[in-house]
């Protein structure tokens, strides 16, 4: 109900429920207000009343005696006909002449003159104000002490109370509207920026990547600035996009072009064996373009943020038996001979099963294209890592950092399309592992290791295997 | 063998009625989802199928659904152009046996194709190369003549001729032989070797997988 | 109030002269029959005609109404306030006390929310009535000294022509009836003079009696000339065949009596004592007031004789109702009492200030 959809209702409903309290409060005391003055007004009928009584008070025959005025029991009941009670009470405390035996008051005596206390009682099941007036009899030898009690219904001075309270009420009423308008259009003004955004966001090109271009208080401000910081960082990403499609598109239109060119030239020929000659070359692009086509769905699949599915228990063993299960005949066709060096238990880690055979698949067809004769895909188990080794010639470490770019090459010939290295790169960081190229030996032909570290610690090197050579220095890693 | 192959593309299809027919099965084509539901929704006499997924009219995983309703033998092998990991995991959790993402190539296909119907395929008859194995008599062949084994050879045989060009790892060789018994690690080592030089000379070689095991493979 | 000053109302309360009570009761000719009980200090020919009136238009209530003295009624109001559903009586000071005291249950009809202020009290006691006090001359005294038609009148012929009227005058002993004190004190708030006439009115030896049963046979029967303060309505009657009396409203001031009417707050029947009032209120239940009794009608819309706006009328600035307020009260203090007593004994028997009482 607080406006959880919009920031207007939430600042209104927050702002209307503190000023609705104090309202209640402001209300609550001016009701207080109001009856106080009302009984300050009428205790004022309580008071002449009892002195008009107590003025009457005489000393007679050894008693208090006193002859009561009318006139004092009048002026207790205005308009509104309040029930009249009275009481004069002795030094003794017996009652010397009254119409209800109205009780004292606990309050102490005054310092001086008469003693006036008001308060209101509850007599015979009605609701009453009574005022006492302790006196003292001027008589040449007396001074006997009475007390005067006078008391009336509430009528008149509740009617006062409500008629003072209900013009309290009518000012705190217009004083509320008031507010409440006042408030309204101070949040809008005040919202006003926020209207601007809004409205500058919404008349946008949604293509554009442009920076927003505003003036906005400090608040709106920041969130201005950190709006702009994250165009700018998808203005990074768009561009790497567009040089990728650039490159992809250059990379597919190329081979396409050389397809294209060869048919026409093979159609110009007669000759059945320069057709098959033309089939062949033609057949081996078309299989390297789709080989192309299928890395470049990979990647833009790897770089999607939205298309990450939870990583779950994966055993790093089985997955790499059944890639070389998956591999081995064609590595065989190409001549290379396909390995596995792995224990015989599992190996867990949180991971994407498909994914990594993915990136297995890729290494592999890189390993059987720029090796040599002999792939191995290993498991270590801690830390965990899955690599692949051949015994190609390998790798400068200048050029390991450039490998994991899009289309970058390390040979200038060759099937490959360069975009595996990239796509294995993208597999470890959503795996959150560690891409490490690495030499596999340091005699004779170094070979390359590229290895999936998991649960990257500070130890980066893989364990040290019986038949591989000692870490050599200079390594690259990927960040 | 008679293939049914549903494949929208008309080079594509052509291309591999033709390629298929050559190596020696019938095949017959679907172009469109309709037909292909209703033929495979109700008996017929395929003994595989080469299931496209996108196709107009129903989609290949509605038909392999309504195929698998009521026969869940005839082996499917899926193409798919998505190579999405979904339709991967939901075609082979609806029953299809393989899948294989475009582009392939021919060699691939058809080896997948081999493999499958030796796997799942109605004949009694399991070949590779001059091997072969009648499983109605439970005989071993070699080349023209009879191949006596022993009882664990027959069973590592087996298994690997069902698994021809394919890797099979050791521990599955193993239960295969031995069952559960307790055996040292170079067991099958010995097997291997004995029905190497069985096979030795013949158009039938038994490789070493380096770190997995071995496989059955004929040219 | 402490017992005392009930035995002393006991004593100067007026005391019909039957002991009980008279009652008469109407049966309800309609079903349901819902009982009404109304206890009054009124007498029976003067609510005879109210009754059946009432009877006529609400036919299903069975009405019984008690008629007591006015000491009687209070009395067996404090005893049950259960009993009686309607309470009337013209003790004025006795009616606002009980209403004071919380004893009424409000009226709210739209007879009673337009009757006229000064003659209701709190929508709990109405005063349905307008009887002025008189005084009743013989004609021998206006043959003789001239008309007597105001208070300052009578004491200039007292003064004059005391020796002539000694002991042929005659008045409420204020000690021994409440009625008669009830007028003493109300005129002697009126005017200091009033004393020069208790003053005039003693040296002139008159006859001080405590009912006005009393007064009347006095003066019927001629013992008596002048009788002082009477209850118009009784006087009235009393004197209407005989031709040697007649009665005069003062015209300089006028005391009038107003019968008043409460529902108890513990009434049985409610509902049928609210429809009784508004009857009395109401201009059919005024007009029998005005033609059959000679009460007075007090409903402002009623004109005519016995209504309140021709006796206005006729005597714009005289009439003195006494008023619905707090000083009634006042006439209830025991002490005020002993105080005005005292200072009327002292006055009619012409005693030196500071004579003991």
């Amino acid at each position: 109900m607080i406006g959880r959809d919009s920031l207007h209702r939430r600042l209104l409903t927050w702002l209307l429920i503190p000023m609705l309290v104090v309202g209640s409060l402001v209300l609550w005391q001016a009701w207080l207000d109001a009856r106080h003055t009302a009984d300050r007004a009428f205790d004022r009928l309580l008071e002449a009343a009892s002195l008009a009584i107590a003025e009457q008070a005489q000393w007679q025959d050894d008693r208090l005696w006193l002859d009561l005025p009318p006139a004092a029991l009048e002026m207790l009941a205005t308009q509104h006909d309040e029930r009249v009670f009275y009481a004069v009470v002795d030094a003794r405390g017996r009652q010397v002449t009254g119409n209800a035996a109205l009780p004292g008051d606990p309050r102490p005596d005054s310092d001086d003159g008469d003693t006036l206390w008001y308060r209101n009682i509850d007599w015979n099941g009605l609701s009453l104000r009574q005022g006492i007036r302790r006196s003292r009899l001027e008589d040449w030898r007396v001074r006997e002490t009475f007390e005067v009690r006078v008391a009336h219904t509430r009528e008149g001075r509740d009617n006062l109370a409500w008629s003072l309270f209900r013009q309290s009420l009518a000012y705190l009423l217009a004083l509320a509207v008031l507010s409440l308008a006042a408030l309204v259009i101070a949040i809008r003004l005040a919202l006003a920026p926020l209207t601007r955004l809004r409205r500058q966001i919404r008349e946008r090109d949604p293509r554009t990547l442009a920076p927003l271009e505003l003036a906005l208080p400090r608040e709106l401000a920041e969130l201005r600035d950190t709006v702009n910081e994250l165009l700018v960082r998808m203005r990074r990403v768009k561009a790497n996009q567009e040089r990728f499609i650039g490159d992809a598109s250059h990379q597919l239109r190329t081979p396409m072009a050389g397809l294209s060119a060869r048919a026409e030239l093979a159609l110009r020929q007669s000759d059945p064996a320069a057709w098959h000659e033309a089939l062949v070359a033609m057949q081996a692009t078309s299989a390297r373009t789709s080989r192309l086509a299928i890395q470049l769905l990979s990647l833009t699949r790897l770089d999607n943020p939205e298309y990450q599915p939870d990583l779950v228990a994966t055993d790093l063993t089985a997955v790499a038996r059944e890639a070389v299960k998956e591999h081995w005949q064609r590595c065989q066709r190409q001549g290379v001979d396909l390995g596995l060096e792995a224990t015989k238990a599992p190996v867990w880690i949180n991971g994407l099963d498909w994914q990594l055979s993915e990136a297995l698949a890729n290494l592999i067809d890189n390993a059987c294209l720029y090796g040599g004769t002999q792939v191995t895909v290993r498991v270590t188990p801690s830390p965990p890592s899955l690599a692949v080794v051949d015994d190609g010639p390998g790798v400068t470490p200048d050029q390991r950092l450039l490998m994991l770019r899009p289309f970058h090459r390390g040979h200038q010939q060759g099937h490959g399309s360069g975009l595996g290295l990239a796509i294995v790169d993208g597999i470890a960081r959503s795996h959150h592992a560690r891409l490490v190229l690495d030499a596999a030996r340091h005699t004779g032909s170094p070979g390359l290791v590229v290895a999936l570290c998991f649960d990257g610690g500070t130890d980066a090197r893989p364990t040290p295997r019986p038949h591989a050579s000692p870490p050599p220095t200079g390594k690259e890693e990927t960040p | 063998m008679t293939l049914l192959l549903v494949e929208d593309d008309r080079l594509l299809a052509d291309t591999l009625v033709d390629a298929l027919g050559i190596g020696g099965y019938d095949v017959r084509l679907l172009g469109n989802g309709e037909d292909a539901y209703a033929y495979l929704s109700g008996e017929h006499d395929i003994h595989m199928v080469l299931l496209d997924l996108n196709l107009p009219g129903r989609s290949g995983l509605e038909i392999l659904e309504a195929l698998r309703r009521h026969d869940t033998q005839t082996p499917v092998l899926i193409l798919t152009a998505r190579g999405a990991v979904e339709d991967r995991v939901r075609g082979l959790d609806l029953g299809a046996d393989d899948y294989l993402a475009k582009p392939f190539s021919l060699e691939e296909l058809e080896a997948r194709v081999r493999a499958l119907l030796r796997r799942r395929g109605p004949s009694a008859l399991l070949l590779v190369g001059p091997l072969g194995f009648d499983s109605l008599a439970q005989r071993f062949s070699l080349g023209d003549e009879v191949l006596a084994l022993p009882p664990r050879e027959q069973r590592l045989l087996g298994c690997l001729m069902r698994h021809a060009g394919v890797p099979v790892d050791k521990a599955t060789l193993v239960q295969e032989a031995f069952g559960d018994e307790e055996v040292g690690d170079n067991a099958i080592e010995v097997y291997v070797h004995r029905l190497r030089k069985r096979l030795s000379g013949h158009d039938v070689s038994l490789r070493t997988v380096r770190g997995l095991g071995y496989l059955l493979e004929a040219p | 109030m402490n017992w005392r000053s009930t035995f002393a109302l006991a004593l100067w309360l007026l005391a019909p002269p039957v002991a009980g009570y008279d009652e008469l009761i109407l049966e309800a000719e309609r079903k349901p029959a819902t009982p009404l009980v109304i206890h009054a200090a009124l007498d029976l020919p003067y609510a005879r005609p109210l009754l059946e009136g009432f009877h006529r238009r609400h036919p299903q209530y069975t009405i019984t109404f008690r008629n007591f003295s006015t000491l009687e009624v209070h009395e067996r109001f404090l005893t049950d306030p259960t009993k009686a559903d309607v309470m009337i009586s013209s003790a004025m000071p006795w009616q606002y006390l009980l209403v004071n005291d919380g004893h009424a249950q409000p009226v709210e009809t739209p007879t009673t929310e337009a009757w006229p202020t000064w003659a209701k009290w709190r929508q709990e006691l109405f005063a349905f009535s307008f009887e002025p006090i008189v005084m009743v001359v013989n004609q021998d005294i206006r043959r003789r000294f001239g008309p007597v038609t105001s208070h300052a009148e009578l004491l200039a012929l007292l003064r004059e022509h005391g020796q002539a009227l000694t002991g042929r005058i005659v008045t409420y002993d204020p000690a021994a009836s409440g009625a008669g004190y009830t007028y003493a004190i109300e005129e002697s708030r009126l005017s200091p003079r009033y004393w020069d006439l208790i003053a005039a009115l003693g040296r002139a030896d008159t006859q001080l009696v405590d009912t006005t049963g009393a007064m009347l046979d006095g003066l019927a029967d001629g013992r008596f000339l002048i009788g002082y303060n009477l209850l118009g309505s009784y006087a009235r009657e009393a004197i209407a065949d005989d031709p040697d009396l007649d009665w005069v409203i003062p015209d300089d001031y006028a005391l009038v009596i107003q019968r008043l009417a409460f529902v108890p707050r513990q009434a049985p029947h409610p509902g049928g004592a609210r429809r009784f009032i508004d009857y009395l209120l109401g201009t059919e239940g005024q007009r029998v007031l005005a033609d059959a009794g000679a009460l007075g009608a007090v409903h402002p819309e009623l004109d005519g004789p016995g209504t309140a706006t021709d006796m206005r009328r006729r005597y714009p600035d005289g009439l003195r109702p006494m008023p619905l307020s707090p000083g009634l009260l006042a006439t209830l203090d025991e002490l005020k009492r002993q105080a005005l007593l005292g200072r009327w004994q002292r006055e009619f028997l012409n005693q030196p200030v500071g004579t003991a009482p």
